[in-house]
């Protein structure tokens, strides 16, 4: 069943509500920059190019709507309330997770224990969990079963929290965050979670590689087939990498895909709007790329996308944006310094990309919501995102984190990734999503092994979305 | 007092009913534990209900789930690939632990080292198992795949991204932790011949191929049996290592009926239909079951 119209999400809205914190970032190259440009042009993995340009704007950006990235204590003290947190298992996020919350105990004199599992269990936890006696005060609820907890009134709405003063910094409230990921976490006209872990899809490039052969940059998604041919098999290299594992990136790459072509998978209405040309260009272009990728992409998850590039197994890599902080990592990586960053698109002047992101929301049973929202607000805070940001390559949804010029030297592709955002549809957070990303991801699978057509594998997406979305 | 039958003395049967009370408590705990459970399943098939309605009423479906398993062309689909895990899986590790049991049989010195080796594999966790072979098949940092191109083999072998072999790969993976099991329990039932038999045999000018087949394999025809009721139970049903291996891919192709079922569930949310589902590989599983069961209790035919 659909969520109500409120929160489906076309592109209209949500670019719009992306201008305050990201879009006068994307302006960086028509201000100043030489070496990066609103068109999609490059930063390179040295990062050299992107605090000049990016901070050349970022002032007019934040001016009037935010103050900048300041580190505060947590509000409120909490002695002897202990927390327990639901998230996935992962570092470096729940090594700083756990930094942090012994820092939030330490201001607060409360305590948060993390119970972090796999990813592929942590739904099926949670829900039970949930369902049943309770047992957890804040979760890390993933876009897709977002919806689904709220629906079911498993999450504990905010709004009251979020405007009273006495419980936040001063000068912060849900103003302070990008609304339009705020509203991600909004169902039925309340507030239930607030956001970080922003990231997308960008494509990365072996810039030692592309001098070498003589090539520019990829503009557009034509070049980087036409690269990957000329640079395949050289320097012991494939010519690109990307996820063909059915574990939700195959999805997200497709639906940068169809964002660059102005389509989306539904419209506002909740019925599908995905049109079948555009999804078939799509496929075509994964399809073409598969046949420059090393063997067992069809096996591929991010992380062996991003190890096979960081290890020199491929001139160029389409993946999510934390992921590709490995390719900078020099304990993982083999290649530092020698990628430049991109966002992906059709057509030169339409970078897009999908907005990633995770939801930290207080459960309805929880005995400990003052103390629970007094973590969230400071964990989301600028201040704190920017030390994520640094450990894992995650973007914050403060407006603030955005002036942290300190990040932004850290990320060499945020430029990329801000571009990408422009044009940008949010990741589905429909309960009958996980099914229809199934269906994309074996179309887009099968599209690859030759067994079905671009435009069948389109048709099929088509199909799944329409019966998924009654209509 | 209670009355006695006729013809059967107090005694016996208040010893017959103390014996019937004994029994309660375990026959309690399997009604709770496993058949109560089961039983909900079966109900909960009958409702079109969703994982993300928990806390909503649930719609009396009727047979609708049931009638959607015949026209589920992804169930053929599971269906057809889990067949195939299973019957190649459950032959070759029969061969092959027939023919190690009988190695083993045969060993004088060594045995007991030898039996603990071979049932390393099974002792591992099918998880960490899966874990193992997915860094042996890496096509591009896997242990197989360094060994080919240090034979000149370069680019890789795509073991678990190719449609052909993909599955393949999955029933090597459990041929290596299983084929233990099928040792260790036809090497039981090979210890259990008389061994009198064995030498009256070798007494009349029998070879070793000759007592291994006309001696050995009947007298270990129930463990045979055996070793199939549960491999063909245990394959049926598998989820964990098609789960961190391909996940049913690429494309579907190694989409067992256990990982559907899960994902119809856990993924999809569509619980009424994953119940239906649970229902026909309950209904299957027994039926297969019953089938090596029967053929157990007549295993005299094969001697």
């Amino acid at each position: 069943m659909p969520r109500p119209d409120n929160h489906l999400h076309g592109p209209a809205p949500f670019i719009a509500s992306l201008a305050v914190g990201t879009l006068l970032l994307v302006g960086c190259g028509s201000s100043s920059s030489s070496s990066a440009s609103p068109t999609g042009a490059a930063t390179t993995g040295s990062g050299a190019s992107v605090p000049t340009s990016a901070a050349a704007v970022l002032p007019s950006a934040a001016a009037g709507s935010s103050s900048p990235a300041a580190a505060t204590n947590p509000i409120g003290s909490f002695s002897g309330q202990k927390l327990v947190l639901s998230r996935w298992a992962g570092d470096p996020w729940t090594a700083g997770q756990k930094t942090a919350a012994a820092e939030w105990g330490k201001d607060t004199s409360g305590s948060i224990s993390i119970d972090a599992i796999p990813y592929e269990n942590l739904h099926d936890k949670q829900a039970l969990t949930l369902a049943g006696a309770g047992g957890y005060d804040i979760i890390y609820v993933h876009p897709s079963w977002f919806g689904e907890f709220a629906k079911a009134g498993y999450l504990a709405p905010i709004d009251s929290d979020l405007s009273d003063a006495s419980k936040n910094p001063p000068g912060f409230s849900a103003a302070s965050y990008l609304p339009s990921v705020l509203s991600q976490g909004a169902y039925n006209g309340k507030q239930y979670c607030l956001p970080d872990f922003v990231s997308t899809v960008v494509l990365a490039y072996r810039t030692d590689l592309f001098t070498a052969a003589g090539l520019q940059p990829p503009k557009t998604l034509d070049d980087v087939v036409a690269d990957a041919a000329k640079l395949n098999g050289k320097n012991g290299a494939s010519g690109i990498i990307l996820p063909g594992k059915a574990t939700g990136a195959v999805s997200d790459v497709m639906g940068s895909l169809i964002t660059a072509q102005g389509n989306w998978w539904y419209g506002p209405t909740g019925k599908t709007t995905l049109d079948v040309a555009a999804a078939t260009k799509a496929v075509t272009f994964y399809t073409s790329a598969a046949k420059y990728a090393p063997t067992g992409l069809l096996n591929d998850s991010v992380d062996e996308v991003s190890l096979a590039a960081a290890q020199g197994k491929a001139a160029m890599a389409i993946s999510t944006t934390p992921s590709l902080q490995a390719l900078e990592d020099p304990s993982k990586s083999s290649t530092v310094g020698k990628w430049g960053y991109v966002p992906l698109a059709f057509t030169a002047d339409k970078p897009a990309g999908e907005l990633i992101y995770w939801n930290w929301c207080i459960s309805a049973k929880s005995s400990h919501k003052d103390a629970a929202y007094s973590f969230l607000q400071w964990y989301t805070s600028g201040a704190q995102q920017a030390k994520v940001a640094i450990a894992a390559a995650t973007a914050g949804a403060t407006k603030d984190f955005y002036t942290n010029t300190t990040v932004l030297a850290k990320l060499p592709f945020l430029t990329a990734m801000n571009q990408a955002l422009t044009h940008a549809n949010p990741q589905p957070s429909l309960p009958t999503w996980p099914k229809i990303q199934n269906d994309i991801e074996t179309a887009v699978q099968n599209a690859i092994l030759g067994k079905i057509t671009p435009a069948a594998a389109a048709a099929k997406m088509k199909t799944s979305l329409s019966s998924n979305l009654g209509g | 007092m209670a009355a006695t039958r006729p013809g059967v003395r107090p005694g016996r049967a208040s010893q017959r009913r103390l014996a019937i009370l004994m029994v309660v408590p375990a026959l309690w705990f399997v009604g709770a534990l496993i058949l109560g459970p089961l039983g909900y399943s079966a109900v909960l098939s009958l409702y079109k209900w969703s994982l993300t309605d928990i806390n909503q009423a649930k719609p009396f479906a009727g047979l609708a789930n049931y009638r959607k398993l015949i026209d589920d062309p992804q169930l053929m689909h599971a269906l057809q690939n889990t067949v195939v895990y299973v019957v190649a899986s459950v032959t070759v590790e029969l061969v092959i632990g027939f023919l190690v049991a009988l190695a083993l049989f045969q060993m004088t010195k060594g045995r007991r080292l030898a039996n603990s080796l071979v049932l390393l594999p099974m002792i591992v966790a099918p998880v960490i198992t899966a874990l193992l072979w997915r860094y042996i098949f890496d096509p591009q940092f896997g242990l197989v795949s360094q060994v080919l191109s240090s034979l000149g083999h370069q680019g890789g072998i795509d073991f678990l991204g190719g449609a052909h072999l993909a599955l393949p790969s999955l029933i090597i993976v459990d041929i290596w932790q299983w084929t233990p099991f099928v040792v260790l329990v036809l090497h039981a039932g090979m210890l259990s011949i008389p061994e009198e038999r064995i030498e009256a045999a070798k007494v009349d000018g029998a070879g070793h191929i000759r007592v291994a087949w006309s001696i050995i394999r009947p007298g270990v025809i129930p463990q045979v049996l055996l070793v199939l009721l549960f491999r063909t139970m245990d394959t049926y049903r598998i989820f964990d290592t098609v789960f961190v291996l391909t996940r049913g891919g690429p494309g579907g192709a190694t989409e067992t009926i256990g990982l559907y079922t899960y994902q119809t569930g856990f993924s999809f949310f569509d619980m009424g239909y994953a119940m239906a589902l649970s229902m026909f590989i309950l209904i299957t599983v027994l039926i297969i079951s019953s089938g090596y069961i029967h053929l157990l209790r007549r295993r005299e035919v094969f001697r």
